[in-house]
């Protein structure tokens, strides 16, 4: 499958002023997906998402979103988006049904394929039990599944969502979370974030930036390929002989830990660590008790390089 | 035509907040007390205390026109505070709640967006005046003896402008405000420097002011003769239209560089 | 009745209409979308201070 590239950001800058919040943010994405953009609060995700949407304008900088320019083309652009905001409000006189069929008629969707959607999509969500309640007397975790319904109505290439899951509560988060996966199978779903446990669950791509810059953009195979380095765990039920010593000689062992026990050793050659070190603890008389070898976890990964930047 | 379902939804909020019901009643409220005032103001004077025994207080009894051509006056004081509260929150109020970011990442033009408030304001203010002009004129004609039709329609639409004027820059304040509040706050301002500082600038620009428009109106429900006072009314007319047209662009050039 | 009162009648009905009008909206919102989060002291200036009550409840009473 010819996979289509629905995002691509070139050098995009932003000031308020003197205030710089966008530097430099370039990254593209292909295809269908998860991508997870994380970032502290304050680094410039909902500067990005608004610029992305046609909310705001870049000062510098080019936006296309599935072929569009999103400046010039902000109303071709809004064909193929859906979005949702971080706190996402409506017409409080309105209910769900309301909502979703006057927002299909901007699309300019007919009465039936208005109606099919609403049902389909407000079952999925999860509020199919309150659409006929006005939406002023939603709790945030019902606007959030409304503005998700919504978004979804003209079957978008892409949905945004501004840190969709971090007001909610922890079964409100694994529903949406559960939400995304799904999402994920038929477009591209471009999720902020502060919190890495939900890149980790659901991304399949990872895009990180830190005051205003993109200083990561990677597909998660990639960054687990490119930055992880596997650690070998063992512990032993008797040692003999000064085995840490031993180990530090071996030229393929860049570091060994002992701490409580447990030896972790990291190795600029895994193949060949992974065949001889067993050999080598066998060697010096000690006895194994248990012998793993273990990733390094995303946090690690996501501290190593932000502290690189 | 996309501008559809933005113009329907505004009109349904007429009728959801009551305004469609309620501004044409304060404005009915606040013409009609002008007849029932002046009808009672001998009985008034009469019943004041302090007066000595015996003291005749000749008024003159008002023509039904004269009291309604006070009355229209009403429009340039109360009525456009009225209006500016109306409208001052119609953008501003969306975008300070977020419902704005919501609309406009789909696919309706800011253009739209904005010449359906336009539109749907300037309806209101329209049909809400003609209501309250005629129960007004109606009232009077009871209390004070008939009046020509002709002129209180011609009076009436002729004053119009003037209100569209004062909805078209509170529209153009909220587009570029985000607080409702600032944006009423602005737009009062300004509304009170263009209706009463242009007859201090010379005979051009009173000519051509929504002062004169005011003028040429009342003169009008005054019963002056139609040919006549189309005549001077035409400048101020051109003024006023080239005014809301001046407004009506520039609130929708800032809405559509406008950050949501 | 009394030739005056006939003449303030019009002004009286609009007075009662916007009352109610006003009563009507404030008994049927929430009290959280009513300013100041209580209903009591808006129907007291509803019911009390003629038309300028109804209209500044209007105004500056609702919030939505």
């Amino acid at each position: 499958m010819l996979s289509l590239r629905i995002l691509e950001c070139e050098r995009i800058t932003k000031s308020y002023g003197k205030n710089q919040v966008l530097q430099d943010v370039s990254f593209s994405i292909d295809g269908i997906g998860c991508v997870g953009f994380l970032g502290a609060n304050g680094a410039g995700k909902t500067t990005t998402i608004r610029i992305l949407t046609g909310l705001a304008a870049p000062t510098s900088g080019t936006v296309k979103v599935a072929g569009y320019d999103a400046v010039k083309d902000r109303n071709k652009v809004s064909r193929e988006i859906g979005y949702v905001p971080q706190i996402p409000s409506f017409y409080n006189y309105m209910t769900a049904t309301e909502w979703m069929h006057w927002v299909g008629t901007l699309y300019g969707l007919d009465k039936k394929t208005i109606h099919e959607r609403t049902e389909e999509l407000l079952h999925l969500c999860g509020i199919y039990e309150v659409k006929d309640r006005a939406v002023g007397g939603y709790s945030g975790g019902m606007k959030q599944r409304l503005a998700i319904a919504q978004a979804l109505i003209n079957q978008p290439k892409i949905i945004i969502l501004d840190e969709p899951v971090s007001a909610l509560d922890p079964m409100g988060r694994y529903d949406v979370l559960l939400l995304i996966e799904k999402l994920k199978q038929v477009m591209t779903v471009f999720m902020s974030t502060h919190i890495l446990d939900d890149i980790e669950r659901v991304a399949d791509h990872i895009v990180i930036i830190r005051q205003g810059t993109v200083v990561l953009s990677s597909t998660m195979e990639d960054l687990r390929a490119n930055h992880v380095e596997p650690v070998i765990e063992f512990t032993l039920d008797h040692q003999a002989g000064d085995l840490i010593t031993m180990l530090e000689n071996t030229p393929w062992v860049t570091e060994v830990n002992y701490n409580g026990g447990r030896y972790k050793v990291q190795s600029s050659d895994m193949q060949k660590a992974q065949a001889e070190l067993p050999q080598i603890i066998i060697q010096s008389g000690s006895i194994l008790s248990s012998y793993q070898v273990s990733a390094m976890t995303l946090e690690d990964i996501f501290l190593k390089v932000v502290n690189q930047s | 035509m996309t501008a559809l379902p933005m113009i329907k939804k505004e009109f349904r909020e007429l009728f959801t907040s009551y305004k469609i019901l309620f501004i044409p009643l304060v404005f009915i409220a606040l013409t009609i007390t002008q007849p029932i005032t002046m009808k009672m103001l001998p009985t008034l004077l009469e019943n004041a205390t302090g007066l000595p025994e015996g003291t005749v207080i000749e008024i003159p009894t008002p023509t039904a026109a004269e009291v309604l051509a006070t009355a229209v006056s009403k429009f340039s004081t109360l009525g456009s505070f009225i209006l500016i509260m109306i409208v001052m929150g119609s953008i501003a109020g969306e975008r300070a709640s977020g419902v704005a970011s919501m609309v406009f990442v789909k696919p309706i033009s800011r253009a739209k967006y904005y010449l359906a408030k336009a539109f749907t304001y300037y309806i209101l203010t329209i049909v809400s005046m003609l209501i309250a002009m005629g129960v007004t004129a109606y009232y009077t004609e009871i209390l004070f003896g008939d009046l020509s039709w002709l002129h209180v329609w011609t009076g009436t639409l002729m004053y119009i402008p003037n209100l569209l004027l004062v909805v078209t820059t509170t529209l153009c304040a909220s587009s570029y405000f985000s607080s409702a509040v600032s944006a009423g706050g602005v737009s009062l301002v300004f509304n009170i420097v263009i209706f009463t500082v242009p007859p201090f600038l010379g005979t051009f620009l009173s000519m051509v002011s929504p002062d004169a428009l005011t003028n040429a109106s009342m003169a009008v429900l005054r019963g002056s003769a139609l040919t006549e006072a189309s005549v001077t009314a035409a400048p101020s007319l051109a003024g006023v239209f080239s005014l809301i047209a001046i407004f009506f662009f520039m609130g929708w050039y800032l809405l559509e560089k406008q950050e949501i | 009745m009394d030739a005056n009162m006939q003449i303030v009648l019009p002004l009286i009905i609009l007075q009662v209409i916007l009352l109610v009008l006003a009563m009507f909206d404030l008994i049927r919102r929430d009290a959280s979308r009513v300013r100041g989060g209580k209903k009591w002291p808006w129907a007291l200036v509803i019911v009390f201070i003629s038309t300028l009550g109804p209209v500044t409840y209007f105004f500056a009473g609702r919030k939505d």
